[in-house]
């Protein structure tokens, strides 16, 4: 396989033999691919710079194995220059990206998705909670776990969020966790976060079920949240 | 080609040091065997030794087999200065071409939560009590820049600020005979945004 300018964004690397990296990378067509980049820890390797996390990237790699070998780098149409909390925030949807999705298989939306979310972050908006939000619905959703917003919901009501069975309307008092606004699965129904007042809900619901479907072992990057709010 | 067991086994444990492959395993065990039989029992002494004896500094986690390292010990340092770097390589660099008499805290690494390396594991306990204890004044950053060199740097700036210690970070850009044109394009706007008047 030979692939040519391919958009992507490096999501980890790790070093490989002696002055080489080994690139997980998230590709537009692709998804998720394991490359080498062969000699580029060198000191003076022209790609050694641009190989970073968050930025955008067109890529040529080839190879018939399931590691391929990346032949040419070029920077993207977009620069990102994360700066404090929005760092942490790009290594949390890298580290769910890591945990949840298989290698070799495309995802062009989710792509899509997080090229938008790393731009939003960039673009020092206010709040980092809506990027975050519809990045992890939209990875939910292509994993094949989106969150179950399409039952008839009421935005007076209250519902007990089951994983596998969606939105249960609650009537009495109950000891089921997590309850949900129906007003907040509403919002998340219709892709708006414009009311911050159910960021709190919306975070609660979406790591209940992303904690589901990481079996228990949480998230490294949530520590770099201590006492602050992803 | 086949060696004996006991040789075979000394190839593989010199491949455990970095860049040495099979080939250049097999010409240093040739070599130790061939012509410095002596010099190779002192290195195996000492690595020995080292090996069970070093471990971190209680203050700055460098690498020492005392539990505090001569440099934290040494009164004449200004213990009001702190300066944080990822390895002990860092500490050596700097204390070689660099006027700096302040303190170090090593971190021996960067945070990398997809390595599973978080706060705990750079030792920043250790050295948010140093902020609480010590009357340190400033603290200068010297963490890579790279992604997870500014994440580290971001993080310990809050816990220094949280603390009451005012923070810097080292200079980078162009380098010293540099011509601007072979200079990535990352290095250059960061020496552009950090220019200083003169
Ligand atoms: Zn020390």
């Amino acid at each position: 396989m030979r692939v040519e300018l391919q958009p992507a964004y490096i999501i980890h690397r790790r070093p490989y033999r002696n002055t080489s990296w080994l690139l997980e990378v998230l590709t537009r067509e692709y998804g998720l691919i394991a490359l080498v980049a062969k000699g580029a820890r060198r000191p003076g390797n022209a790609w050694r710079f641009l190989l970073e996390p968050f930025n955008s990237l067109l890529i040529s790699f080839s190879g018939r194995n399931e590691l391929m070998t990346l032949t040419s780098v070029e920077p993207g149409e977009y620069r990102t220059q994360f700066v404090g909390d929005k760092i942490y925030a790009g290594m949390y949807m890298n580290e769910l990206l890591l945990r949840l999705l298989h290698r070799n298989d495309p995802h062009e939306e989710l792509f899509s998705t997080y090229m938008i979310a790393l731009n939003e972050l960039d673009s020092a908006a206010d709040s980092i909670e809506p990027p975050l939000r519809r990045f992890e619905l939209c990875l939910l959703r292509e994993v094949g776990y989106g969150i179950q917003l399409d039952h008839a919901l009421d935005a007076n009501v209250t519902y007990f969020y089951d994983v596998e069975k969606g939105p249960i309307e609650v009537s009495g008092p109950t000891n089921q966790q997590p309850l949900i606004h129906g007003r907040c699965l509403l919002a998340l129904a219709q892709n708006d976060f414009s009311n911050a007042e159910l960021f709190v809900e919306m975070k609660y619901l979406l790591r209940h079920v992303l904690n589901h479907y990481l079996s228990g072992k949480p998230l490294k990057s949530r520590e770099l949240f201590t006492g602050k709010k992803i | 080609m086949s060696y004996s067991p006991l040789l075979q086994q000394l190839i593989d444990a010199l491949r455990c040091l970095p860049g040495v492959g099979a080939k250049s395993a097999q010409r240093m065990a040739f070599y130790l065997l061939e012509r410095d039989r002596k010099g190779a029992v002192h290195m195996a002494d000492k690595l020995q030794e080292a090996m069970q004896r070093i471990g971190h500094c209680a203050i700055c986690r460098n690498f020492s087999e005392e539990k505090i390292c001569a440099l934290c010990a040494n009164k004449k340092r200004d213990s009001s200065q702190l300066c944080v770097v990822e390895t002990p390589a860092d500490v050596v660099a700097l204390e070689q071409s660099v006027g700096y008499r302040g303190l170090y805290f090593v971190l021996m690494g960067h945070l990398s939560p997809l390595d599973g390396i978080g706060p705990a594991e750079l030792g920043l306990n250790i050295l948010a009590e140093r902020f609480k204890q010590e009357d340190i004044k400033e603290v200068i950053l010297a963490t890579g820049t790279t992604v997870e060199g500014e994440a580290t740097a971001h993080y310990i700036t809050e816990m220094a600020r949280g603390n009451g210690v005012s923070v810097s970070r080292i200079a980078y850009g162009v380098p010293l005979g540099g011509e601007l044109d072979l200079i990535d394009s990352g290095t250059l706007s960061h020496a552009m945004n950090e220019r200083k008047s003169v």
